[in-house]
């Protein structure tokens, strides 16, 4: 049987493999089960050295899943040490955090906005590098591991410290996806597993009583405009990947209580964001993004249900005027699938008083989406069966264009369009 | 014969039946018995339905037998008495009626019989008491003995002297008929009847004025009080009759021929010797009085004494009841007491001398004089004009309209009678005199009552079409309009008096001239009478056809009536200028106001004398005129129009733009002088009313003056009235420009939309089938092309099996690429530099500078603290956008430098304010197109944060979530604010026409949500497909 102590210094080495990484996760999970004792100490090192691996250490942001559920079995195990267990892992972190301005300063700089720009200095930037060059960067993965397992009654005691550490993480602008991103998965953690997790937890601090919204809104905003060509496009997706659910759960987070409102802010980044912004600029240009922003896009309708009417015709315009129109629409199959599946998600999830509104719009795009497909030969039988599909479903909203769309069909062009089997 | 044969069998039986009552024992006889009333009331009816004159005497006698026998029995009741009379009434009318049947004798026993019937006592006490009908069916019997007496050849000596015993009789049956006249004023069928009775007797059967003379005081006294009765008891057509039986009576009694009237006046001191020598023989004389001389035994009643003693009684009785009558103001009495004056006037002219004044006041009064005998009693007359000028203030004041119009008929009479002309000289001095004490008493407190224009702008829309000119009228200052409208007619008539006499001129000179030191009331006073007297001059075109025979006196009279005019004309011009220095900056008053008028129908009533002769002296009056237009008086308006209207008939063919237009260049001067003089206050109002009148031509006359007013701005931006003024008249101009240039709304945005691009999801938001079928066609277009080059590239390059990548390759192969961009740079380019010179507005270039310099000087007063100013600007800017965007260039540079500044007006707190301030950014939005959509964007921003209207309604959606759901006003807003609210919703609504493609649809939810709860939720869906998505959002989910 291998001590414990022996596993800590395995799980510190610097050459320790993923494939040993995971090997050791398993085998400590193996041991406690043969009931072996275990020192509080002893258990909190252990917890330390492997939250320190929870997240890679490389450009990717990938979550160990082995490490945290290792983590996760031994405090269930000891659930009557949680307690002792995190003030000792937060005192560890808390020299770790990168500290490089004052409360007055910090007061400063909410008054700001959060400007990053304004903050710019030599003195900050050999700041940000000290910390670095201290391993200060090793310090995120464990304030990740701390922030999943702080209990709700706890987060009022410790918000004095989480903030700031995130901010100051956020307000980095030397390395956007090994730090400043990191600070986003930290915010969302924050968000989605401890304001979130109780559910009977009114009677512990919300959010939305912490008047940080605005600040957190702000900088993830900011992010939403990092787009080729000023950002390569696999970072840009790495961002988004990030910064997209963060501000969905922040939204969620602020208005738990308020609905409306919470839709309205999903409106709000809906158009501006995503129909104004990405889809124009990345049209096909950047494949990977568009096909991103319309899954996500597709999401969003489903969150807003109904809701969504309000988009209706600006989103026909952008997949009109940037995608199907678009002269070199047809060579991204994918792309094609995706057009009409927003198109399809669209009428189901509108009402139908709507949907009969825009069945002009609707009905062209299909249309143009088959005529180009079939005259520049990139129709094939799954786009065939989508089109078919696609308009199976406007035509139930009671659209009443049966004369219309008898005329088409008679031409040769549309004919294979409309035999349904 | 064969009439009295069936006469007889048919009221012998009825005879029979009354005669054995007749003949009853005294003891017997009942006077009040039933059974005699009904047989007297048989024999009545009767004899009531044979003919007059059908029968003969005898049947008469017959029938009077048993009447005869009635009338001995001791006591007769009253009934039985009336019905007897009512017999003897018909026996005379159909027995004893014509000449030859009624013999003198039985006359003379029946006329004593009737009157005792009637009456039994002297004094007619009893009288009293009996019915009306019992008092008929004597006047019927009277009436009708006198009607039956004067068939008759001895009618005339009936009741002479030589016959004494009747003469008791004869005066009884007078009192009698009197006696009736005077105790029954309601019943007017009896005394229609007395009347006649009285006519007869005194015209046919006495007719001896010596005889009636002795029943004159009786008559003339029961005559005058029934004439003096108060009130109206006695029915118009009694006092007619009434006067027409006095008249008879008076010219039986007092005829100058019968009497011999001779008038003795003292022409010569030596007939005192004579006279001392008559008086020695102890009769009495009188000098310059009337005396009988007919008489001279002094044998007869109607002698130089009586004369005296009665005419100076039928004086007193003739002043007591003329005025009554004269009061009454009846038609048909006025005519029959003209008739009765003049009949005295004709007949008795000389016996009833003394009451020539009371006479000749009263047809003075009446303004009547059907015999024409005023000319015969100059002298008299003149008395009575005299003293009614002496009165002339009393009468103006308490508005004694008909004092004044029998003055004019006196005077009339007098200066058409009268070669002397002093008289109407004393009358224009009274005249002049008694209206400035009218129109301003000294003792009166004098209030100066300012004329303030109720709106805020000026009401200057004239209909000529239907204004009739000859209904306007100038009503003096603390008179009544009916008091005006008679003293200007009465004006108007001396003046034709004055015209007859040739002495107009001389008139109205002295008239005038006098005036050089007194106030201005008395001015403008002496400028009515002239301008009324010279009204007169009209009838023109006659009198020069009654001169063409005397070429001479034409001439003559045509220089006079142009010097007469051209006198009162400058007096005008001075009066003019007078009151125009008083009014600057003080305001109109009341006596302003006449003043003002005054001159103004001076102007017209000389145009209409002078007619073509007018024309060179217009150019001195015209701004005058056009000046009254814009007056804020109503009165003035009115006048001015009448007066303009006048001037345009004359001398433009009914063409006010035209008179405007002929004379611009004199109110130009006119204009620019006032100007220098710093006479500013009355410009605008005058280049306003100048503009509506004849159009935009004559503000291209007026653009030194615009440039003045321009400047004047820049000196006196202080002043917000002056500036306001200004404003004003900018909207006229800007209207007019519009008018003349533009013909209508479509044109601009037809120019408009040449430039202005859209916002707009187009060509999706598609709305019909065919929107589809074009995309398809553009689609397919597009693949044309690209087939075309495929086939190109085909024939090159066989191998090539994919279209797509064909043209893909096509594509890269094209070396050219940059060379083709830079020529389209340098075609647009090009474009830029043709499209920035070319002028394309229909607006001339100095017009639209027009435009521009009034929009920059209203941009700078924005903030002006004077609220009225602000609004009347942002009205003026309102109304110039659609003007100037038909130069885009030039208006999206104004667009963009007055932005800011009409912003802080919508985000004003005044409401008032905001209102126009969004109508005016709602043209600015809705010409500029998506120039001005950042703007827009950055302008909601700012309502949502700065706009105090906008707090009136709930501009944040989501918190709707925990209220009521229905969208609708949650509260009542006053009329300020919601008039404001709705200009803002239609802003707002226009920007979002342009815009919807840039906002997200959070922030278009929020601003729908606002325009839902002013607007009609319809009138929103239909904007566009995303509005109405939003819309429904609202209202079903929210």
């Amino acid at each position: 049987m291998t001590a414990v102590t022996d596993i800590i210094d395995e799980l510190n080495d610097s050459s320790l493999s993923s494939t040993r990484l995971r090997e050791l996760c398993l085998q400590l999970r193996k041991k406690t089960d043969t009931g072996c004792a275990i020192t509080v100490s002893d258990e909190v090192n252990l917890i330390e050295s492997l939250s320190y691996h929870s997240i890679s250490p490389g450009v990717d942001i990938q979550i160990n899943t082995d490490v945290l559920q290792t983590i996760d079995y031994y405090f269930q195990r000891n659930k009557s040490e949680h307690d002792e267990i995190m003030c000792v892992l937060i005192s560890k972190l808390q020299p770790l955090l990168l500290k490089r301005k004052s409360n007055f300063e910090l007061k400063e700089q909410r008054n700001l906005g959060l400007k990053p720009t304004l903050g710019m200095s030599l003195k900050e930037d050999n700041l940000m590098q000290a910390w670095v060059s201290q391993g200060g960067l090793k310090g995120i993965p464990l304030f990740y591991v701390i922030l999943l397992h702080l209990k709700r009654r706890d987060i009022s005691t410790n918000l004095s410290w989480i903030i700031p550490g995130i901010l100051n993480i956020l307000d980095d602008t030397t390395d956007i996806r090994r730090i400043k991103l990191r600070g986003v998965l930290l915010l969302q953690t924050l968000l989605n597993h401890t304001f979130m997790n109780e559910t009977n937890d009114s009677k512990w601090i919300q959010f939305s009583s912490t008047g940080l919204f605005p600040l957190f809104e702000k900088t993830l905003i900011n992010m939403c405009y990092f787009l080729p060509p000023s950002y390569n496009a696999d970072e840009t997706i790495a961002i988004w990947r990030v910064v997209f659910p963060t501000i969905q759960s922040l939204y969620k987070v602020e208005f738990l209580d308020n609905y409306t409102k919470y839709q309205y802010h999903l409106e709000k980044f809906m158009s501006e964001i995503i129909l104004q912004n990405i889809i124009p600029r990345a049209s096909l240009a950047y494949e990977n993004l568009t096909l991103y922003a319309l899954e996500c896009t597709m999401n969003i309708l489903r969150l807003q249900r109904e809701g969504s009417v309000v988009h209706l015709q600006r989103l026909i315009f952008v997949l009109g005027e940037y995608i199907v129109r678009n002269p070199f629409y047809t060579t991204f199959p994918k792309l094609i699938s995706k057009t009409l599946s927003v198109v399809s998600t669209l009428i189901k999830v509108c009402p139908n008083e709507r949907i009969v509104a825009h069945r002009f719009d609707i009905l062209s795009l299909i249309l143009v989406t088959y005529d180009k497909c079939s005259q520049e030969d990139a129709l094939n039988e799954s786009i065939l069966q989508q089109c078919k599909e696609t308009i199976s479903w406007l035509l139930n909203c009671d659209c009443a264009m049966g004369e219309q769309l008898s005329t088409l069909s008679k031409q040769p062009r549309f004919q294979l369009l409309f035999e349904f089997s | 014969m064969n009439s009295d044969t069936n006469a007889f069998k048919d009221i012998r039986i009825s005879c029979v039946e009354l005669s054995r009552i007749a003949f009853l024992p005294t003891e017997s006889f009942d006077p009040n018995s039933l059974t005699l009333l009904a047989c007297l009331k048989k024999v009545e009816e009767k004899l009531s339905a044979y003919e007059d004159d059908s029968l003969s005497p005898k049947f008469a006698d017959y029938v009077f037998v048993p009447i005869a026998s009635l009338l001995k029995q001791p006591a007769l009741g009253e009934s039985q008495t009336e019905y007897v009379l009512l017999i003897i009434f018909h026996l005379l009318r159909t027995c004893w009626s014509s000449n030859g049947k009624f013999s003198e004798q039985l006359g003379q026993q029946l006329f004593p019989l009737i009157t005792f019937l009637v009456s039994s006592d002297k004094d007619n006490q009893k009288l009293i008491t009996r019915s009306d009908e019992f008092k008929y069916a004597g006047c019927l019997v009277l009436h009708q003995f006198f009607k039956s007496v004067r068939s008759q050849r001895y009618h005339k000596e009936f009741f002479s002297n030589s016959k004494p015993n009747l003469l008791p009789a004869l005066g009884h049956s007078v009192t009698i008929l009197l006696k009736i006249l005077e105790q029954s004023p309601q019943n007017n069928e009896l005394q229609f009847k007395a009347l006649a009775s009285l006519e007869v007797l005194f015209q046919d059967i006495i007719s001896d004025g010596e005889m009636l003379s002795f029943i004159l005081p009786g008559n003339v006294s029961v005559f005058a009080k029934i004439l003096t009765k108060p009130g109206r008891q006695i029915h118009y057509k009694v006092c007619v009759r009434t006067l027409e039986v006095l008249a008879k009576l008076l010219v039986l009694v007092y005829d100058d021929f019968s009497l011999d009237i001779k008038v003795n006046k003292l022409t010569d001191i030596r007939e005192l010797s004579d006279t001392k020598l008559k008086h020695e023989i102890n009769q009495s004389f009188m000098f310059n009085g009337p005396i009988v001389l007919l008489r001279t035994d002094g044998k007869t009643h109607r002698d130089t004494s009586w004369l005296t003693a009665t005419s100076g009684q039928i004086n007193i009785a003739l002043e007591a009841f003329i005025p009554k009558l004269l009061k009454r103001n009846n038609e048909s009495i006025d005519e029959a007491l003209a008739t009765f004056v003049s009949i005295l006037l004709t007949r008795c002219e000389n016996s009833l001398n003394n009451c020539e004044k009371v006479l000749v006041s009263t047809l003075v009064h009446l303004e009547r004089d059907p015999m024409s005998k005023l000319p015969s009693h100059l002298v008299k007359l003149k008395e009575v004009v005299n003293e009614d000028l002496h009165k002339l203030s009393d009468i103006i004041r308490f508005e004694n309209a008909d004092r004044l119009s029998s003055l004019s008929f006196a005077i009339t009479i007098l200066e058409k009678n009268n070669e002397r002309d002093t008289m109407i000289n004393e009358v224009v001095r009274c005249l002049f005199e008694s209206l400035n004490e009218s129109i301003e008493p000294p003792s009166l407190i004098n209030h100066k009552e300012r004329i303030i224009e109720q709106s805020s702008q000026l009401t200057t829309t004239v209909n000529f079409e239907n204004l009739e000119s000859t209904n306007a009228l100038i009503a003096l200052p603390r008179l009544s309009e009916d008091m005006s409208l008679k003293l200007k007619k009465f004006t108007y008539h001396m003046g034709s008096l004055l015209l007859e006499r040739h002495i107009l001129n001389d008139v109205v000179t002295e008239l005038i001239s006098e005036q050089v030191d007194s106030p201005r009331t008395q001015k403008i006073v002496a400028l009515w009478l002239s301008t009324n007297f010279i009204k007169a001059m009209e009838k023109q075109p006659k009198e020069e056809e009654v001169y063409l025979q005397f070429e001479s006196d034409a001439n003559y009279s045509s220089s006079m009536v142009e010097e007469v005019c051209l006198i009162v004309l400058e007096f005008c011009n001075e009066l003019s200028q007078d009151i125009s220095m008083e009014i600057e900056g003080k305001g109109i008053k009341k006596s302003d106001e006449f003043a003002v008028c005054t001159v103004l129908f001076s102007i017209e009533t000389i145009c209409a004398v002078m007619r073509e002769e007018f024309q060179p002296e217009l150019i001195d009056y015209i701004y005058t005129v056009v000046d009254a237009l814009a007056s804020p008086s109503e009165a003035i308006r009115y006048v001015s129009q009448s007066c303009a209207l006048r001037i345009a008939d004359t001398l433009y063919h009914g063409s006010i733009p035209n008179m405007i237009l002929s004379n611009v260049d004199y109110l130009v001067e006119s204009i620019s002088s006032r100007l220098n003089s710093g006479m500013t206050e009355r410009v605008s109002q005058i280049l306003m009313v100048i503009c509506q009148l004849a159009g935009y031509e004559t503000i291209e006359n007026f653009k030194d003056v615009i440039e003045t007013i321009f400047k004047l701005l820049d000196y006196y931006h202080g002043y917000s009235d002056l500036c306001l003024q200004f404003f004003q008249l900018f909207k006229i101009i800007i209207l007019e420009m519009k008018k003349k240039y533009i013909n209508d709304d479509e044109m601009i945005l037809k120019i408009a939309n040449q430039h202005i691009s859209q916002s707009t999801f187009s060509p999706w938001g598609m709305t019909d089938f065919q929107q589809v079928l074009n995309i398809l066609d553009k689609e397919t277009q597009v693949k044309d092309d690209i087939t075309d080059e495929n086939d190109v590239d085909f024939l090159k390059d066989d191998n090539e099996p994919s279209n797509f990548q064909e043209y893909f390759d096509s594509k890269l192969r094209e070396p050219d690429s940059d060379d083709d961009e830079e020529e389209r740079e340098e075609e647009v380019e090009g474009s830029s530099k043709e499209y920035t010179d070319q002028w394309t507005s229909p607006i001339p270039s100095d017009s639209y500078k027009i435009l521009l310099q009034i929009l920059g000087y209203g941009e700078r007063l924005l903030t002006h603290p004077s609220k009225r100013l602000r609004v009347q600007i942002l009205i003026v800017m309102r109304l110039i956008f659609p003007l100037l965007s038909t130069q885009h260039n030039l208006l999206i540079r104004e667009v963009a430098s007055t932005w800011d500044s009409i912003i802080q007006c919508v985000l004003c707190s005044d409401y008032s304010i905001v209102q126009p301030a969004c109508s005016c950014v709602e043209q600015m939005i809705k010409y500029s197109g998506d120039f001005v959509a950042k703007r827009f964007i950055e302008l909601w921003q700012k309502l949502c944060q700065d706009s105090f209207i906008l707090k009136e309604l709930r501009i944040d959606p989501t918190v709707h979530n925990h209220e009521k759901k229905s969208i609708s006003k949650h509260v009542k807003f006053p009329p300020v604010t919601e008039n404001a609210l709705v200009s803002m919703v239609h802003m707002v609504l226009e920007g979002v026409k342009i815009t919807e493609y840039l906002i997200s649809e959070a922030v278009l939810e929020q601003i729908i949500y606002c325009c839902i709860q002013v607007v009609p939720v319809e009138k929103i869906s239909s904007m566009s497909l995303i509005v109405g998505d939003i819309v429904w959002k609202i209202r079903n989910i929210n």
